[in-house]
């Protein structure tokens, strides 16, 4: 029904309803139209009936006096007679139209009786009896045959007024019937239609509330009613313009939001950036100062050592001719002079290593960039680490698993740097798988370190997972500054991760990222584009 | 109202029937006519009067015999006569024709009332319809059988006053009482009489008008409609009224 607008359903309607009451009307104004016919056709033989009656009176009574003439010869008896007659005669004038030939033929006799009771009356009042009851039984063979026309005639009008009278009552219950019939035919019709109307009104407008309560609920993907050409299809055409724009709004506003969070991001990461390399460049200041004193100390400690060695080969004779005491007390100071001065060296060697490490941070990009096997790389560096690992401390152990891409091309890169980065990484890893194993009350707990590899196209990724103690979450912004550590002093310098952070993201353009959960695991990402582009970094926790 | 009324009622006409009479018509006949007519109309009227008079002893249920024979009402009705006229009826020569005519009135008289005797002694019967004016008609239709093809008396009225319909005036009855007797200037009391054509016969007729008194009114008063004692509707009369005529015919 939705191809009609609801105004049209309604005239619809409306009009339907109208209709039956109209033709209910028309049908029972004709048969009661008719039926009124049929009661006045009853009517006027009831009427004829009563003139009949009257007419039979009015001839008893006529009959009456004539006869009471001929005893009384009174003449108050002629003259009620003909008042009877008169009556009669009015009567039959009122009864002439249903059957003028029948009552044509009453007034005959009527007139044949008259003419002999009025003769006998004569003969009575000439004293002539005899003939008088002759002429007199004359008449009434006459009044006889009146009496007999005008029964048959009330019998007949009878007959015919119950016949209307049945006709018309039939009539009157078969039109109540079929008027019963037709309302409750209306009835039930206009309920259906009223039904359907309001079904065809209602259900698409219960579609339109619950897809404008989705809507308003933010719900873009409520289904929206099949708009149809009626009113409620033009709500329909409208709420889904609204949808439409709705939609474009949440996805205008979803791209501003990611526009925001990427130039939030990237602001973030610019001024990461730009810190990292004011950081870098004032270490390699620092370390480019520092490095001539150091210079200085670590010399002057090596030679001071062979000047002290040459002291003790000069003053040997010296010395061997002192007492014992003084000669063991002698080499005692030179032994404690020349550890000190190893201790001077060795600790001068460790800061000239960290010195050189500052300047290889500031010297970072430096590298010719080839094409190499990114696989070979992380074997080549894995083993590196493990075996360096191993070197240090015999009683550590780790289980490397590999998830290796072998699909993935050759890519471009610095690999002596994207080499120190995975060393960092896989260095940092070991360091924490075993920190657990120390800590770990768990027996059974098994130092696990996972590397994976997967070509994304325009970009390759780079998974390093241990399952080591893991970052807590304050540590995360910090980690990649440069001298950040939790390592015990001496075992790290805190710069391992800053300068990974350089090589990946402003030598190589790629991102460098981490997650981790305490005593669970950590797991760097890094992501390296085949072709050189502006950097980009994050930190993801 | 008393049984009295009505009996008084019955006989109202008789009382106030008029004994003057005028003959019109100057010829000698019709003088001796109009003298017969007035004659026979004067035993008439004094017989009935008689019957009016004993209407109280006809109509006890209780008597039988009321001794009311013919001859007792015509001794009764002759000394009326002779009162009213001067001249005693046995005195007139039986062979005249007034004298045959007045005996064949008297012979009826006598006859009429014998002829009703168990009617008068009717014992347990009260009202017997035994009235002056059936009286009248009885002795009228005896006379003129009596004196048939020589004499005929009728007391009749206008047609609407007349209630047995043997009463009813001929032709020209009817219209003398319409143009005469009931004409506005005619002379109370005063008679019509002419030699008219009967049947082919000359005749001498003569109407003598008889009038209402206030104890006719009892049955032929007012209201117009009502019904009397007998069972008949009043006519609306008043005293004075035309309320009947006797209507003589003598043939010559």
């Amino acid at each position: 029904m939705a191809w009609l607008t609801i105004r049209t359903r309604l005239i619809l309607l409306t009009s339907a309803g109208l209709l039956v009451l109209i033709a209910t009307n028309f049908y029972l104004t004709r048969v009661l139209s008719e039926n009124s016919a049929g009661m006045v056709k009853a009517a006027g033989l009831l009427k004829g009936i009563e003139q009949a009656d009257s007419a039979q009176i009015a001839f008893g009574e006529m009959r009456y006096w004539m006869t009471d003439l001929a005893v009384s010869q009174l003449t108050l008896s002629e003259r009620n007679a003909a008042a009877a007659r008169a009556r009669m005669d009015e009567h039959l004038g009122k009864l002439a139209p249903w059957n003028p030939e029948r009552i044509a033929a009453v007034r005959s006799e009527v007139a044949q009786y008259d003419e002999f009771a009025d003769k006998a009356a004569d003969e009575y009042t000439n004293d002539r009896r005899v003939i008088g009851n002759s002429l007199l039984a004359q008449a009434r063979q006459h009044s006889v045959i009146v009496d007999n026309l005008l029964g048959s005639i009330v019998a007949d009008l009878t007959n015919e007024a119950l016949i209307a009278r049945q006709q018309t009552v039939a009539e009157a219950t078969a039109a109540t019937r079929l008027s019963q019939i037709v309302v409750a035919a209306a009835v039930l019709t206009g309920v259906l239609l009223t039904v359907l109307v309001l079904r065809s009104i209602v259900v698409p407008l219960r579609r339109l509330v619950a897809a404008m309560d989705g809507l308003n609920a933010g719900n873009v993907d409520v289904a929206i009613p099949a708009a149809g050409p009626d009113e409620i299809g033009a709500v329909a055409r409208t709420l889904a313009r609204f949808r439409d724009a709705l939609l474009e709004r949440n996805r205008r506003e979803g791209e501003l939001r990611a526009a925001h969070e990427e130039l939030k991001a990237t602001q973030a990461s610019l001024i990461h950036a730009e810190k990292m390399a004011s950081l870098g460049q004032l270490t390699a200041g620092i370390a480019h100062e520092i490095k001539n004193p150091l210079n200085f100390v670590n010399n002057f400690a090596s030679l001071s050592v062979e000047l002290l060695d040459e002291l003790r080969q000069t003053a040997r004779p010296a010395i061997a001719a002192l007492g014992a005491d003084k000669r063991a007390e002698i080499d005692e100071v030179i032994d404690m002079l020349t550890g000190n001065l190893e201790k001077i060296a060795e600790h001068g060697n460790r800061a000239d290593g960290i010195v050189k490490s500052m300047l290889a941070h500031s010297r970072s990009g430096s590298g010719d960039r080839q094409r190499v096997d990114l696989n070979a790389l992380i074997e080549e560096s894995l083993n590196l680490a493990y075996h360096g690992a191993r070197a240090q401390d015999h009683d550590f152990n780790i289980t490397l698993e590999r998830d290796l891409d072998r699909t993935i091309a050759p890519i471009e890169l610095v690999p002596q740097d994207i080499s120190r980065v995975l060393l960092n990484l896989f260095g940092n890893g070991f360091y924490a798988a075993d920190k657990r194993r120390h800590e770990a009350a768990d027996a059974a707990f098994r130092p696990v370190l996972k590397v994976v590899t997967r070509d994304l196209g325009r970009e390759v990724e780079i998974r390093v997972r241990d399952n080591g103690i893991g970052i807590p979450i304050e540590f995360r912004d910090k980690l990649f500054q440069p001298f950040f550590t939790t390592k015990p002093t001496g075992e790290g310098t805190g710069l391992g991760l800053s300068i990974s952070y350089d090589i990946v993201t402003q030598q190589h353009g790629g991102m460098i990222t981490v997650d981790s959960r305490v005593d669970e695991f950590t797991e760097f990402t890094i992501r390296l584009p085949r072709s050189r582009h502006p950097a980009t970094a994050g930190t993801r926790t | 109202m008393s049984r009295d009324w009505l009996r008084s009622a019955m006989f109202a006409l008789p009382i106030v029937g008029l004994v003057t009479s005028a003959a019109v018509g100057a010829a000698p006949r019709s003088d001796e006519d109009a003298a017969i007519a007035q004659s026979l109309a004067e035993m008439l009227r004094d017989a009935r009067a008689v019957v009016s008079n004993n209407q109280d002893l006809i109509n006890n249920p209780e008597l039988g015999d009321k001794h009311l024979t013919g001859q007792v009402v015509l001794d009764q009705a002759v000394k009326s006569y002779a009162k009213a006229t001067g001249s005693d009826p046995a005195t007139i020569d039986p062979k005249s024709r007034q004298g045959r005519l007045l005996r064949a009135m008297m012979v009826a008289i006598v006859a009429v009332t014998d002829d009703n005797q168990a009617t008068i002694n009717e014992k347990g019967t009260g009202f017997k319809g035994f009235i002056p004016a059936v009286f009248a008609r009885l002795v009228s239709e005896d006379f003129n059988q009596r004196a048939k093809g020589e004499a005929e008396v009728k007391v009749t009225a206008p047609l609407e006053l007349v209630r047995n319909r043997k009463a009813r005036p001929d032709a020209w009855e009817a219209d003398v009482m319409k143009t005469k007797l009931l004409a506005a200037d005619w002379p109370k009391g005063q008679s019509y009489s002419a030699v008219v054509d009967v049947s082919g016969h000359p005749a001498f007729r003569i109407m003598v008008p008889e009038y209402y008194a206030a104890s006719c009114l009892v049955c032929h008063g007012s209201p117009k409609g009502e019904m009397d004692l007998t069972g008949y509707p009043k006519e609306g009369g008043k005293v004075g009224d035309l309320g009947a005529a006797m209507s003589i015919t003598l043939y010559h």
